[in-house]
């Protein structure tokens, strides 16, 4: 069948009428004008870009900016809220934004779950379920349950309380999320900022085969204070978090045991210690479940990028076998030299967390930057949305994607299993 | 610029038409696709990977044409008939291949256009197409069989 299908194709392409003298001329004066629109679309990228990043300070990012308004409880007094607020000031500036008419799930113990279901544990808007709501005073229970999970997967129990003006219109903060799959045995601060987690998982699912931890101060996971990921080859796991310093000594960890699509089969929700300091922005390649072989190349690549140090660059690639924006054998180096631009794509994704796959053929497993390689477009978490988001993507540009039907096609970098640095591609439709 | 449309054109051209089986439509997409990639490549170092990168292009606007206009079963509703009235009882084999690729989807078509046509591995079939290496082979089985149930061997 398949020499057969093969003469058949070929015999049927000749069908096609070719007029190349036809058609060159109106192809040719298309393409000439979409060069020089292209190149406005480069700069309008970077203004993206920058906006973007400018905007990952705001709350939600479909919910208006709020004027800040410090009249909340005495800020120097020990805050037992976990998320989203971790200090008071915060609270004081969410309650005057409720009191405004903004963020209205904010307002209720059932609201303040759902918006961690969507935030935080990366379930999609609609999936999670209220199974119990139990309020207490200015104290509730909420037990929530994601739909889409089989039913052998426990709910996630979130403890909440109005943690500053009480009744109707007070602001419900996250205390506590705990015993649902996963159980935190001990959490000890090894040296200042290590942390050694240690706990054990309720059962182990094929989907979600590690647990997560990330530390974080504020509504969402990103700026990431911390993370490291344990792949569970049993139902125990103990593994340390370098913790960066935050201003008051002071971050939530979460705990998660993510699925393929992100969603977070269970949590837990701890307060933990960190050094005192300014926090300082996330710096090196995120190395998260990668072998050793290939976090010393990432490593190097990512130190000679951001040192735009061509000559250490050269040396980590073999132009006979690296893979420059689908051109194969091809040496990036002089493209480089002369546009360094490229350098930062390369320094942004390799601060994401990686991914691998499994590409068959003599080749082994790749590691890619940035994860999104393998995320399901179909089903983005918020965390996978603002990522591309961070890397200059519209929400039309990644409608594209979805409708292309090929998930990622962002910039992407390749390390195999041996360490050796495979490709990097930047074009992509 | 002028050099590499005319370098590449006619095979754009036909790798258009297999995906698309209409060659209208094959060269408003290459059309596109040429000013797509030619707009975009600024760079450009060799002919080789502006190959790679404008078929590529042509893969990818063809599936994203019948994903977003739904034009494939339109085009179906409308060749089908066609064919029953005027079409001898004993097609050409041309022709009932021209009629089994339209009825695969458009990934599986494009899968099997470039495994079988272009004779890309498995490996750079997946790279084409964005797709994991596990879901181009099983894309490409299902369209054989798909294809064989359409060309029986004894046809």
């Amino acid at each position: 069948m398949d020499t057969r299908l093969r003469t058949l194709l070929h015999d049927l392409a000749t069908e096609m009428p070719v007029d190349i003298e036809g058609t060159a001329p109106k192809t040719l004066r298309k393409a000439r004008g979409r060069r020089v629109l292209t190149g406005g679309a480069g700069v309008a990228i970077a203004v993206v870009l920058v906006v973007v990043v400018s905007m990952s300070v705001l709350r939600f990012a479909d919910q208006p900016t709020i004027t800040p308004a410090v009249t909340g409880p005495n800020p120097s007094a020990p805050f037992e809220g976990l998320w989203p607020e971790t200090d008071a000031e915060a609270l004081a500036e969410t309650q005057a934004a409720v009191e405004d008419g903004h963020y209205p799930l904010q307002a209720s113990p059932e609201g303040i779950a759902s918006l961690l279901a969507v935030n935080v544990l990366g379930w999609e808007p609609g999936d999670n379920q209220a199974e119990r709501v139990d309020v207490r005073g200015s104290e509730a229970e909420v037990v929530i349950s994601n739909q889409t999970f089989s039913d052998s997967v426990p709910p996630v129990i979130i403890e909440a309380r109005q943690l500053g003006r009480t009744g109707r219109r007070g602001v419900w903060s996250v205390v506590d999320v705990s015993r649902s799959l996963i159980r935190l045995d001990g959490l000890t601060e090894v040296s200042p900022g290590k942390i050694r987690v240690a706990g054990s998982v309720d059962d182990l699912y094929d989907g979600a085969p590690a647990v997560e931890a990330h530390v974080f101060d504020g509504p969402t996971l990103d700026p990431s204070l911390g993370s490291a990921r344990h792949e569970l080859s049993d139902r125990t796991f103990v593994f340390d978090v370098v913790v960066s310093p935050t201003p008051d000594g002071r971050a939530t960890l979460l705990l998660t045991m993510p699925d393929a699509a992100g969603a977070s089969l269970g949590a837990v929700m701890v307060a933990v210690p960190t050094p005192v300091g300014e926090t300082e922005p996330p710096s090196g390649p995120n190395l998260t479940g990668v072998p050793p072989d290939v976090a010393a190349t990432a490593q190097r690549i990512y130190d000679a990028a951001n040192a735009e140090d061509f000559d250490a660059l050269a040396e980590l690639l073999d132009p006979n076998t690296f893979v420059y924006n689908l051109d194969d054998g091809s040496d990036p180096i002089p493209a480089w030299r002369a546009d360094p631009s490229e350098l930062e794509i390369m320094v942004a994704i390799l601060e994401m967390p990686p991914t691998s796959r499994d590409i068959g053929e003599g080749y082994g497993t790749f590691f890619f930057w940035p994860y999104l390689v393998n995320s399901d477009f179909n089903a983005l978490t918020v965390q996978e949305r603002a990522d591309l988001a961070a890397l200059g993507y519209s929400d039309q540009d990644i409608q594209l994607m979805i409708d292309g039907g090929y998930g990622y096609q962002g910039p992407r970098l390749a390390v195999d299993e041996t360490g050796l640095w495979r490709n990097f591609i930047t074009v992509g439709e | 610029m002028d050099a590499l449309y005319r370098a590449h054109a006619a095979e754009a051209l036909r790798l258009g038409y297999l995906l698309t089986g209409d060659r209208t439509l094959a060269e408003d997409l290459v059309q596109d696709a040429f000013v797509r990639v030619l707009g975009r490549f600024h760079d450009l170092r060799n002919r080789d990977a502006f190959w790679w990168y404008l078929r590529k292009t042509i893969v990818n606007l063809s599936t994203s044409y019948f994903r977003r206009r739904g034009v494939e079963r339109a085009w179906l509703a409308r060749q089908r008939p066609e064919e029953a009235a005027t079409a001898p009882r004993d097609l050409a084999e041309r022709d009932r291949l021209r009629t089994a690729l339209m009825t695969l989807r458009p990934e599986q078509r494009a899968a099997i256009v470039l495994r079988f046509y272009e004779d890309l591995s498995e490996a750079d079939t997946a790279e084409a197409l964005g797709m994991p290496l596990g879901t181009v082979k099983s894309t490409v089985s299902r369209g054989l069989e798909r294809l064989r149930h359409e060309l029986p061997e004894e046809a």
